[in-house]
């Protein structure tokens, strides 16, 4: 046993754990040294080298007392470790640090060593084992998504509620509206690559297809958003199609890759047919959308539309035209969520995640396979196809440079830290992925810093992804009273007790 | 059963399924050379041989898994209707011919539920019922009530297998026996008029293959279909088919019931061994010449 009685500290072995921590500041050094501690300037005379050695050491120094800590913390003295790491978090947060990145390593640091304490001196360990510290994790996921059937309503009311709150400034709404976005691209691809289990590495494709097909139809037609929506959905479901025929027949990584070649064509194709789409240079003064073809949200509208505030008798706001395309975007969203989750207990739903777990034993059953992934495939394209020509009027201003590959790997990465499959896992990544560089937007370049360290610690933690927990679409016997995990809850206690109770009968 | 009367004794005269002639090449290499049987509806026909001998290719090419080089795949229905299986694209052979199968290394759904495994198995009728998903999306009773009797189905054969109580479980996280008999659950569910089983024991301890020839003698008897069986565990291939074809090296080297099969001298060869086995003691050795002499008089 691992067990530590913190009561009774065991003498402290100060030479070894000395070495150790050395050992780890050595190792931070040779890591700072070129990360932190060289920077290039732009000089008068040309590009000029910038050394931060006073960085460096803080870094290095900061990295002995965590490991340090956390060899006091196996030790026994969780209770010490954990008044001196809170100190740290606070003085972070408090005090002026020299540089911003001191601060978030001083915060960062701090915290996840004042964590391990709390859980040491909680469960008597110095260390959780990988096993264990997974069923606890499932044990999380597994509530979250429990919680999720009342969270989800909460949320969409607090969501529905945000505009009217005085909270609700020109900033906020925006990163609403980018957050939403790539929340509704979230659960776009999640059909595609949750569901069906299909790595789609050039899902930014249909939203290109999307946003391009509303401007290029309003430049050159004249026509309306609300006339566009259905059909750049449409649009983009047939590029889907066209994708999908040829390359369905491919599995695991040839498949990512075509997608991968099939983002950048669209993105090229885009680039170099500059007659039409004006290439590089992109398409401006797309519409901006008019109150359900109703009113305009101008100050003076043109000849025969209604004013937005004339009509509804209020003072004019630019912010009327936000938080409309908050509420749009918000209703968009939410109809691919309802769609997920009820097509999941209809056999087509059903189809999508057994062809994920085995699309041979598919085929031994008679399910079409080629139809069932082209489905799956229009489907997700379609509801990128609607993302994409809400992003088009709301910018008004398109170019190629907003549909690369990064795009595509941004989208991917939601899907896959909220767990593959995962509806609100999708809500909880995009809050992570967007919203945290968001916030941190005055930490400048070490908000990517931020923003790496917790992609590090969120594959270290939870591979599979933070959510990644599967209820069944149907039960035989009901959900069993008193919490917990379902009977198919998928933990490693629960295939244990399986197996005692198979073999029992 | 009224159309069948007109022909006197179908399960006789017309055989379920007829393999003709049929040859798999893959390249310079002969799985399986000019193979023909047929197996009866109603009946378990179990398919033997060693290693290599090109079992599980014939099953794959029985349900579409392959497209045969040479040969005719005839399956035909109490109906009438026949069906070439070897110009049916792989899952319209489960679709319209009605032909399922397990896999020798099982291949369950895992990480979904067992009662999700076998409503994903009755997928052509409740997608048909959903309107391919346009009538399940407005949730109109017509879909409601198919699912219901899908569900219902689905709780009979966990009945029959005895995984009931497990119907809410996932499926990866049943035991080794359990997920065997839960695949053959799943390939009743598609309601199929030939039940292909690769390998169904492996791996199963003897109760449990006493429990599997149960559940297949019960198939064969209540269901009246035909039972198409790769196996090694001649205690189950013995006790409950009604005919064996033995391969070797791709080709049949016998066909016929149980115990004619059994006193084969080409199958005691193929499986023994041939005679210039220097190891062999001596009296096995005087006796091989007379065993291969009568092999020869039985060919």
């Amino acid at each position: 046993m691992t067990a530590i009685s913190l009561s009774s500290p065991r003498a402290i072995a100060w030479p070894a754990i000395l070495k150790e921590a050395a050992m780890t500041a050595f190792v931070a050094l040779l890591l700072t040294i070129p990360l932190v501690g060289l920077r290039t300037v732009d000089r008068p005379t040309g590009l000029g080298l910038e050394t931060r050695w006073d960085e460096v050491a803080a870094a290095v120094g900061l990295v002995f007392l965590g490991r340090l800590g956390l060899c006091l913390i196996r030790e026994g003295h969780a209770v010490t470790v954990l008044v001196l790491a809170a100190a740290a978090t606070a003085a972070g947060f408090f005090i002026a640090m020299p540089t911003e990145a001191l601060r978030v390593i001083l915060i960062a640091g701090g915290a996840v060593i004042a964590i391990r304490a709390i859980l040491a001196i909680r469960t008597g360990r110095s260390k959780l084992s990988q096993a264990e510290r997974d069923k606890r994790m499932d044990h999380i996921a597994a509530q979250v998504q429990h919680a999720s059937r009342w969270l989800g309503p909460i949320a969409v009311v607090v969501a529905l509620a945000f505009p009217f709150t005085p909270l609700a400034d020109r900033q906020l709404l925006d990163i609403g509206i980018l957050l939403l976005t790539y929340i509704m691209l979230g659960w776009g691809l999640n059909i595609v690559v949750g569901l069906a289990g299909l790595l789609d590495l050039g899902y930014v494709a249909f939203y290109a297809v999307g946003a391009y097909s509303y401007a290029l139809l309003a430049h050159y037609f004249g026509f309306s958003f609300w006339v566009c929506l259905p059909l750049a959905g449409f649009l983009a479901a047939m590029s889907g199609v066209l994708l999908g025929f040829p390359v369905l027949r491919l599995r695991g990584d040839y498949f990512a890759i075509v997608t991968l070649g099939f983002g950048e064509i669209i993105r090229i194709i885009l680039i170099n047919w500059y007659q039409f789409t004006g290439g590089p240079n992109g398409i401006s003064g797309i519409p901006r959308p008019s109150f359900f073809g109703i009113a305009d949200f101008t100050r003076t509208p043109a000849e025969g539309t209604a004013a937005f505030h004339e009509m509804f008798g209020l003072e004019f706001s630019p912010l009327h035209r936000i938080i409309f395309l908050y509420y749009l975007i918000l209703v968009l969203a939410l109809v691919v969520n309802l769609f997920t989750m009820r097509v999941r207990k209809l056999p087509l739903g059903r189809a999508w995640e057994a062809l994920r777990e085995d699309d041979i034993a598919c085929a031994s059953l008679g399910i079409n396979r080629t139809n069932m992934k082209l489905a799956a495939f229009a489907i997700a394209a379609m509801f990128g196809g609607f993302a994409g020509s809400f992003f088009a009027t709301r910018q008004g201003f398109i170019s190629p440079e907003s549909f690369t590959f990064i795009e595509s790997a941004i989208i991917l990465a939601i899907v896959v830290l909220g767990g593959m499959g995962s509806q609100i896992g999708v809500v909880v990544a995009a809050l992570l992925v967007i919203g945290l560089p968001e916030a941190f937007r005055e930490l400048a370049d070490y908000r990517m810093l931020a923003f790496g360290m917790g992609m590090v610690l969120i594959m270290l933690w939870r591979p599979r992804g933070l959510l990644a927990h599967r209820d069944p679409t149907i039960l035989l016997h009901g959900r069993p009273k008193g919490g917990g995990g379902g009977p198919a809850a998928g933990t490693a206690a629960a295939g244990g007790q399986g197996i005692a109770g198979g073999s029992a009968k | 059963m009224e159309a069948t009367v007109m022909t006197g004794h179908p399960m006789t005269t017309t055989p379920l399924l007829t393999v003709e002639h049929l040859t798999m090449r893959f390249g310079g290499l002969v799985a399986v050379n000019d193979v023909s049987f047929a197996a009866n509806n109603g009946e378990i026909t179990a398919i033997i041989g060693p290693n290599g001998a090109g079992k599980t290719t014939l099953f794959n090419c029985i349900t579409g898994f392959y497209t045969p080089t040479v040969g005719r795949l005839t399956l035909r229905h109490a109906d009438g209707k026949e069906f070439l299986l070897e110009r049916m694209p792989g899952y319209r052979i489960s679709q319209k011919a009605s032909v399922a199968r397990t896999f020798q290394n099982i291949r369950l759904f895992g990480g979904m539920s067992v009662l999700e495994n076998l409503i994903v198995a009755q997928h052509n009728k409740l997608i048909r019922a959903s309107g391919f998903s346009i009538a399940g999306l407005l949730g109109l009773p017509s879909y409601t009530r198919t699912e219901r009797e899908a569900v219902d189905l689905a709780k009979y054969w966990l009945d029959r297998v005895r995984l009931l109580e497990f119907a809410d479980w996932e499926a990866g996280n049943l035991p080794y026996g359990a997920q065997r008999r839960l695949e053959i659950a799943r390939a009743m569910c598609t309601e199929p008029v030939m039940l292909c089983l690769d390998e169904p024991a492996a791996g199963l301890n003897p109760r449990e293959s006493g429990e599997l020839a149960d559940l297949l003698t019960y198939i064969r008897d209540e269901h009246k279909i035909g039972v198409l069986l790769i196996e090694h565990d001649m205690s189950v291939v013995m006790t409950i088919s009604d005919h064996v074809v033995v391969l070797d090296y791709g080709r049949k080297i016998s066909d016929g019931d149980p115990a004619f099969v059994k006193n084969d001298p080409a199958v005691i060869r193929a499986y023994l061994g041939e005679e210039e086995d220097e190891e062999l003691p001596p009296e096995i050795k005087a006796d091989l010449p007379e065993v291969a002499k009568r092999a020869e008089e039985g060919a």
